[in-house]
């Protein structure tokens, strides 16, 4: 491993998909710094979400492979997921038990966490997305902007170095969107987690992403960092040369 | 494994349909129990009878219920739980989690074991106690097979030999119900196409007959009186449903 890949929390190398004939994602290759949040982009149907799911190991890439913290995931794929949190599509809790109780439950898989620290891991968890007064009531009670907040609460229980939002602001009215991006700055700069972040948002993303992976029809289209789209959309500004990487 | 087992079987009794199935289910045991010990006589099949005892009593109540065990309860638990948890979505929940596919199975199947014998063993129960409470004892019992007789410790053996049978077909109707309702996109296909497929077991051979008539074979086996093989195809269902589906669970994409 070199010296750059020992800094590298997430590496998708090469990755291939296909459904039937049609291809979903084709020879895409990026990597993930520590430290960074990234913002994943494209339109509907690029297969941002069919490779978040690869990356999660929900489907295997048909080529290619996907490392985290070094950790092949179609090999070990436990391994490479032990300090991972996700959000694929949207948080769909068990809506018979309370917040806390979903993630009660669900800290129970997370093998670095012993026994005697799952409650008050979730109560942090609970704490950090402001939940904590209302996690004995029923998820089904909750308003979509809630269960947005469960989510990052449930991705946060293992104690992640990276976490996989897939659309996290989605169905959020501004507040929402406003306060999911200042946990995510707060997470990533107070705890030093890794972020990938896929949304429609680019504004947004903007402010807190410092670099971007693109995609279009299943293929990588432009990769840098933040800076680097802004000198690149000049005048036009990213949200127009958006637009014009799309079209063209 | 184990914490993915307690997680599951959390979840399991936390859905009201569980808790529900449970109370509703002890009710039947406990009406069955009323209107069977009114009748004096129990009934094998539709030409042999035995009268009805305080040793006999827990075979025949099973008789009565494992109609909802087989066809109701047992299929939703089942289905509730290898299918409905996945294509809510909620399922997604846990596997996007440091799990192995294969274990998160083998937790699920083994929880719906541990389930459809605590349901068994709330009948034996019941219709022991219920027995032994409220209907005449007798010194020697007759069964199915008129020329075996049995004292009380034999015949409560054979009734819980009997229970153990019926719960190895119930193992068998979860590997097979898993298997279905894994391949299957959705609940209520899945609930049809398990009783489908007992029906039509019996159209392929007598010898699955024991998916749809239970305590029949039962009834026969346990008296010597069963003309087909019973332990082969029983283990096939369960050992090929089993290893079949934890299969697919190993390989299969999660698209929901």
């Amino acid at each position: 491993m070199n010296e750059m890949n020992e800094t590298n929390v997430l590496e998708v190398l090469n990755v291939s998909k296909k459904a039937g004939t049609r291809t979903l994602v084709d020879q895409v290759s990026f990597s993930i710094q520590a430290g960074g949040v990234c913002g994943f982009v494209g339109p509907n149907g690029a297969g941002k979400t069919t490779l978040i799911r690869m990356i999660t190991g929900l489907i295997k890439p048909g080529d290619g492979s996907i490392r985290i913290d070094g950790t092949d995931v179609g090999r070990e794929r436990v391994k490479a997921l032990s300090r991972v949190g996700a959000i694929v599509e949207s948080p769909i809790f068990f809506p018979y038990m309370s917040g806390r109780d979903n993630l009660l439950n669900l800290v129970r898989l997370h093998p670095n966490v012993p026994g005697t620290e799952r409650r008050a891991r979730v109560e942090e968890a609970l704490s950090i997305v402001g939940l904590s007064e209302r996690g004995s009531d029923k998820v089904k009670t909750y308003s979509l902007g809630m269960k947005q907040r469960l989510g990052i609460a449930q991705a946060l229980l293992g104690d992640p170095r990276l976490i996989i939002l897939d659309e996290p602001a989605n169905g959020l009215d501004p507040m929402g969107i406003r306060e999911l991006r200042q946990l995510i700055q707060r997470l990533n700069q107070e705890r030093g987690i890794t972020f990938l972040v896929s949304s429609h948002l680019l504004d947004e993303l903007q402010r807190i992403c410092s670099r971007f992976v693109i995609i279009k029809e299943g293929k990588l289209v432009w990769e840098g960092t933040s800076r680097q789209w802004q000198e690149a959309a000049g005048a036009k500004g990213i949200e127009e040369h958006f637009v014009e990487m799309m079209t063209s | 494994m184990f914490a993915m087992m307690l997680s599951d079987w959390e979840r399991m009794w936390k859905r009201k349909k569980t808790l529900f199935s449970m109370l509703i289910f002890v009710v039947i045991v406990g009406l069955d129990c009323l209107f069977l010990s009114m009748q004096k006589l129990g009934a094998f099949d539709n030409v042999s009878t035995a009268p009805l005892v305080s040793e006999n009593f827990a075979l025949f109540l099973l008789k009565e219920v494992s109609f909802f065990l087989v066809l109701i309860i047992g299929p939703m638990l089942i289905i509730d739980s290898m299918n409905g948890e996945y294509t809510s979505g909620q399922l997604r929940m846990v596997l996007i989690r440091p799990v192995s596919f294969a274990q998160l199975f083998l937790a699920k199947w083994m929880n719906l074991a541990a389930m459809l014998l605590l349901f068994t063993l709330v009948t034996f129960a019941i219709g022991e106690a219920f027995g032994y409470a409220f209907l005449p004892g007798a010194d020697t019992v007759v069964f199915l097979n008129p020329e075996q007789q049995y004292g009380p410790a034999g015949a409560f053996f054979y009734c819980f030999q009997s229970y153990g049978l019926f719960y190895l077909i119930l193992l068998a109707q979860l590997s097979l119900t898993g298997l279905i309702c894994t391949l299957l996109p959705g609940v209520v296909l899945s609930y049809l196409w398990w009783i489908a497929t007992a029906v039509g077991a019996l159209y392929v051979s007598d010898s699955f007959g024991f998916l749809l008539m239970g305590m029949d074979t039962v009834f026969k086996w346990t008296a010597g009186m069963y003309h087909h093989p019973f332990y082969l195809p029983l283990l096939i269902c369960l050992g090929m449903g089993f290893a079949v589906t934890m299969g697919i669970w190993q390989r299969r994409g999660w698209t929901k």
